[in-house]
């Protein structure tokens, strides 16, 4: 029985969110304006606007005009702040900055810079901001309905409040930047969803509130978990090609052999000595000081889970060594190296791994043109 | 002393980080609202719940502070209780209305002391703004409205301080202000426009306000009166000549037919017969003398202060103008007027006054045997004295006549303060005191006319009345009498008593006979105050504002809308209502747009870059060369030549001091503002010489 309203609920929420999409086109940056504000009396305005007809009447039986004026007085007062609220909500302008990745068993965040509002360039928008997340991960149409990735847990989200600076003179010219906690407790790689802004900023007898799509990606690691891992020092007949991967031509290394020239190696790997002396053409290899690399795998009877927090961690540790590692596990495949780059893609790797998500769920087309441009941007450089 | 002075640093932080904390600060304002508010409502108020409501402010401030903790809510459960059995067990005396806002202001007091979350909060600020409207209640005038809408505006500061995290103090107060000033125009739109209901439901009223008469008469109590200085209504006739005359403004209210040889009060047997009657639907002798066009009829107003009773009080004989009245006024067969309901705000009435017409014997012989009854408890001498007159005078006119001049010879004096007279009290007035004020003598000429077979009753309503302009009397508590009334010839006619033992009573009013008598009717140190001139036109002052007050504000009731609909618009109908009410929506937004349109910025110039404009200005007229879109430089090139060596001097100084206020990026542009003005000047002075 309680299934039935859970369902509604769910459609009345994807319905919702159909809604929004084409109201509230998601962009990297949001000014709001009367398309995406919604305003409503808070509990205290509708208590004020019952208090305001009790004194209506009570003036009435007691046919006391100066508590009908004083009932006047407040309803128009409701009806001043309506706009007030409003005027004061529609100076807001946020960016988001792109998430950094975080682990699943750990809070990420989003990070909103305040910015100023097209429309007002002088005046910002003061009072506490409520945020909360209305989705925090976007549902993709093409997934299936069972199976459910989301965190959102029946409870409801939990609201954060940041007080706004905007107004105090001596910060005009910062940009503030608001960050907003983010939980998800799944690995993958998702697109965010809808972030609820709410904001009852002169008198709170009104909330002014926006679901905003910021079109940002985040990955989500897995959860480290500390645990036997098989480690296989990389066979001499791969060493070559690890070796050779190694293109580095620094001082660090170490020369380590000549071998003959391939067509296509780097002409700075030849070593012109012995092309002078004799002609042979022979090309240096070198090798790093931390030379031994070695490949972390899994049995595959491990259920896929352990096994990638398994490698999360030991990805963690390595990378914290500066060894050089690659990973095997089933399908997965990656040849050992190191830096922060090669964890970021290990760990990435890691948290995409048997996921049926696409790693990019494909994004609405309808997206603002700054959007557009900075993506652009983006794969430019 | 070094010690107690170091001690006292911290403290003295803890209350200054009390101001920079937002939320801290907004429930001490809403405490100072708080405690304002029940200062207001000390009428309605008993005492323990006054001070309990002082307390808890005064905790909470305290507690405002880290240095002293606030109650446990489970302490505040314990004072809950106890005064729910407290207000219970005193709140059968006080009435539901009174009992109700003692309830509310206990249950805000209990709530102030703990207020956390931002929901209690809330409940307080509504709590407080529906106290405000409790207040109303009982107080009216001007300086009432004043200082709550003071406290609604602090109240609303409150919330603000509460709700804008950051924002400062003083941005806030301009805020409220601001919403304040701008809210005004719309409820009074709504004011002026929306429909005057009549009262819904009968409501409660408060005890503690009875003000006024009373339907009994014990003698003294009018005395009490006599020492209130408050208004008890206004009158306001059409002009000049309307307004009668000093002796003929007796403004009756109750008559008195029942004695029980102490305490004059309203009949039973009255009561009864008016009910009946009503029943039978017999029309009064009012109604039936307003349908028959008398030649003679002067319509007036009268403005009268909540006595929270229903009786009204009208020159004798009026009838009420019921079309324009809000509440309804029935008349009795008594000649005496009733609301429909208690009057518990200043309302306005409608009245027609028949001056020459006279008030019959309305329901026959019933009035006669009723006010011929003469109770045989205790005095006898006057009982005596009444039979001998009996026997003396065969006619009622006389027997009235000869009690009259004994009042005037026999040495009787008029005082306020006569001395008790607990037992016989109409035999000692008469034979041994020969001393009290008009309760006295009404009672005892109306006993003694009985006790004659001439059927007399007491009446108790206002008499006299002060000119606040040509056209509006306005009469205070002090005026408030009593006299007789006898049926002479099935005719009610009017005799006053007190005016035999002082005349100027009835011609100068109570203030003036009692100067004359060697009293004063105030004790205070203040009546040396009233008699400067100063203070006596601030006082004429305050009237007048009072008066336009009650008569604009207060008074504006259905009828005054309605007159207001048709001065401006002719006869209404519900088309044209239809009318009034759009354009009230129209007119509502007109305003908002004014507040909230985003305005056309004009842009704004540096102001050396205005001082060159008009000097430009100045020297395309001189010379009538025009700059258009030439450059500074080219125009000063073609000018210069065209101009007197004082203005070209003062011109091409002006030109150097703008470009380098505008491109060299000065700190001290104040120097080259004024250096310029001067300039300007100088280029002025110039151009005025040559001309």
């Amino acid at each position: 029985m309680p299934k039935v309203p859970l369902l509604m609920s769910k459609h009345v929420k994807r319905r919702l969110l159909k809604w929004l999409d084409k109201r509230v086109p998601a962009s990297h940056e949001h000014h709001l304006n009367l398309n995406s504000i919604f305003i409503l009396p808070s509990g205290f305005g509708w208590t004020f606007i019952i208090l305001s007809l009790c004194l209506f009447l009570l003036g009435t039986n007691y046919q006391n005009n100066l508590m009908l004026l004083l009932s006047y007085l407040c309803l128009s007062i409701m009806l001043l702040t309506l706009f007030y609220t409003h005027q004061n909500f529609a100076r807001l302008a946020v960016k988001a900055l792109p998430p950094n990745p975080f682990h699943c068993n750990l809070q990420g965040e989003m990070q909103l810079q305040v910015i100023p509002h097209t429309n007002s360039p002088t005046k910002s928008c003061c009072g506490m901001l409520s945020i909360k997340w209305l989705n925090a991960i976007r549902h993709v149409e093409t997934q299936e309905r069972t199976r459910d990735y989301t965190v959102e847990k029946s409870a409801a989200p939990p609201s954060y409040t940041f007080a706004l600076n905007g107004n105090i003179d001596g910060h005009e010219g910062q940009a503030q930047t608001l960050h907003v906690p983010l939980n998800i407790a799944t690995r993958g790689k998702f697109t965010l969803g809808r972030i609820t802004i709410a904001c009852d900023f002169p008198l709170g007898l009104y909330k002014c509130w926006t679901h905003l799509d910021f079109q940002q990606h985040v990955t989500v690691y897995a959860k480290p978990l500390e645990g036997p891992v098989t480690i296989d020092k990389v066979a001499s007949a791969d060493e070559s090609k690890s070796v050779s991967q190694i293109n580095d031509s620094t001082n660090n290394d170490d020369f380590y052999a000549l071998k003959d020239y391939e067509v296509g190696q780097p002409l700075n790997r030849v070593s012109w000595k012995h092309v002078a002396k004799n002609g042979n053409w022979v090309s240096k290899s070198f090798t790093s000081l931390c030379s031994d690399s070695f490949v972390l795998s899994i049995p595959s009877n491990v259920d896929i889970e352990t096994a990638v927090s398994l490698l999360t961690f030991e990805t963690l540790s390595w990378s914290a060594a500066d060894r050089v590692f690659g990973i095997h596990y089933k399908g997965l495949n990656i040849a050992p190296n190191h830096g922060v780059e090669h964890m970021q893609k290990c760990l990435t790797a890691l948290a995409c791994f048997n996921r049926h998500t696409p790693p990019f769920s494909p994004v609405d087309d309808s997206t603002v043109s700054i959007s557009k441009r900075q993506n652009e941007r983006a794969s430019s450089v | 002393m070094n010690q107690v002075f170091l001690r006292r640093i911290p403290r003295f932080f803890i209350y200054k980080a009390v101001f920079s904390q937002p939320r801290a600060l907004a429930i001490l304002l809403l405490c100072t609202a708080f405690s304002l508010i029940i200062a207001t409502l000390t009428a309605p108020l008993m005492i323990w719940v006054l001070m309990l409501g002082g307390c808890a402010v005064i905790v909470r401030i305290a507690g405002l502070s880290t240095m002293h903790s606030l109650p446990t809510s489970r302490t505040v459960n314990l004072l809950a209780i106890l005064a729910v059995f407290a207000l219970s067990w005193f709140g059968l005396s006080a009435g539901l209305l009174d009992s109700m806002i003692n309830l509310l202001v206990v249950a805000s007091g209990l709530k102030i002391m703990l207020v956390q979350k931002t929901r209690d909060f809330h409940l307080l600020i509504c709590t407080c703004l529906f106290l405000i409207g409790c207040g109303f209640i009982s107080s009216l005038s001007v300086f009432a409205w004043l200082g709550y809408t003071a406290i609604l505006a602090l109240l609303l500061i409150a919330t603000a301080i509460y709700h804008g995290a950051g924002v400062s103090i003083k941005k806030n107060v301009k805020f409220v202000t601001v919403l304040i000033v701008q809210a005004a125009p719309i409820a009074l739109l709504l004011f002026l426009l929306l429909p005057q209901l009549p009262p819904l439901w009968q409501m409660p009223t408060s005890k503690s306000t009875e003000t006024g008469l009373s339907d009994t008469v014990t003698p003294g109590d009018i005395a009490s009166l006599a020492s209130s200085s408050a208004l008890a209504f206004s009158a306001t006739f059409d002009s000049p000549n309307d307004v009668p005359i000093a002796e003929s403004r007796y403004w009756r209210a109750i008559t008195l037919e029942h004695f029980d040889g102490k305490t004059w009060s309203i009949s039973d047997k009255r009561k009864q017969a008016e009910q009946q009657l009503a029943l039978m639907g017999k029309p009064t002798p009012l109604s039936v003398l307003a349908e028959n066009d008398l030649p003679q009829v002067t319509n007036y107003e009268l403005i009268v202060e909540p006595t929270q009773q229903t009786w009204l009080f009208a020159l004798e004989p009026s009838s009420p103008n019921n079309r324009e009245n809000s509440i309804y006024v029935r008349s009795l067969f008594d000649y005496t007027l009733r609301a429909n309901s208690p009057i518990s705000s200043k309302k306005a009435f409608y009245m027609r006054y028949f001056p020459n017409a006279n008030i019959t014997n309305g329901i026959g012989k019933f009035e006669a045997q009723l006010n011929l009854e003469v109770s045989m408890n205790g005095n006898t001498r006057a009982r005596m004295w009444g039979q001998t007159l009996a026997n003396q005078y065969s006619n009622a006119q006389d027997v009235v006549e000869a009690v009259m001049r004994e009042f005037g010879n026999g040495g009787f004096r008029y005082t306020l303060s006569p001395n008790a007279m607990p037992t016989d009290p109409v035999d000692r007035f008469l034979f041994e005191e020969r001393a009290g004020f008009c309760a006295h003598y009404a009672g005892a000429m109306v006993y003694v006319l009985r006790a004659a077979g001439v059927p007399a009753r007491m009446v108790t309503g206002y008499q006299g009345g002060s000119a606040l302009n040509e056209n509006v009397l306005q009469i205070r508590q002090y005026d408030s009498h009593a006299w007789v009334e006898a049926l002479i010839n099935n005719v009610w006619v009017r005799f006053d008593p007190t005016s035999m033992a002082a005349p100027s009573r009835l011609t100068f009013g109570l203030e003036r006979a009692l100067e004359e008598l060697g009293e004063s009717r105030q004790t205070t140190i203040l009546s040396d105050f009233s008699n400067s001139a100063f203070f006596a036109a601030l006082q004429s002052w305050f009237q007048q504002l009072d008066y336009s007050w009650s008569k604009w504000v207060l008074g504006f009731d259905n009828a005054a809308q309605t007159n207001m609909f048709e001065e401006l618009l002719g006869a209404l109908t519900p088309q044209k209502m239809r009318f009034v009410f759009l354009t009230a929506l129209g007119l509502v937004g007109i305003i908002l747009a004014l507040y909230f349109l985003p305005k056309r910025q004009r842009k704004t110039l540096s102001p050396s870059h205005s001082i060159l404009l008009k000097a430009i200005k100045h020297v395309e007229a001189e010379t009538g060369v025009q700059r258009g879109n030439k450059t500074l430089s080219t125009y000063l090139a073609e000018v210069l030549p065209l101009l007197s060596a004082d203005a070209a001097n003062a011109l091409q100084q002006l030109s150097a001091q703008f470009e380098l206020d505008s491109y060299a990026q000065q700190a001290e542009t104040q120097q080259t503002q004024t250096n310029m003005k001067h300039q300007l000047k100088v280029l002025k002075q110039a151009r005025k010489k040559k001309s």
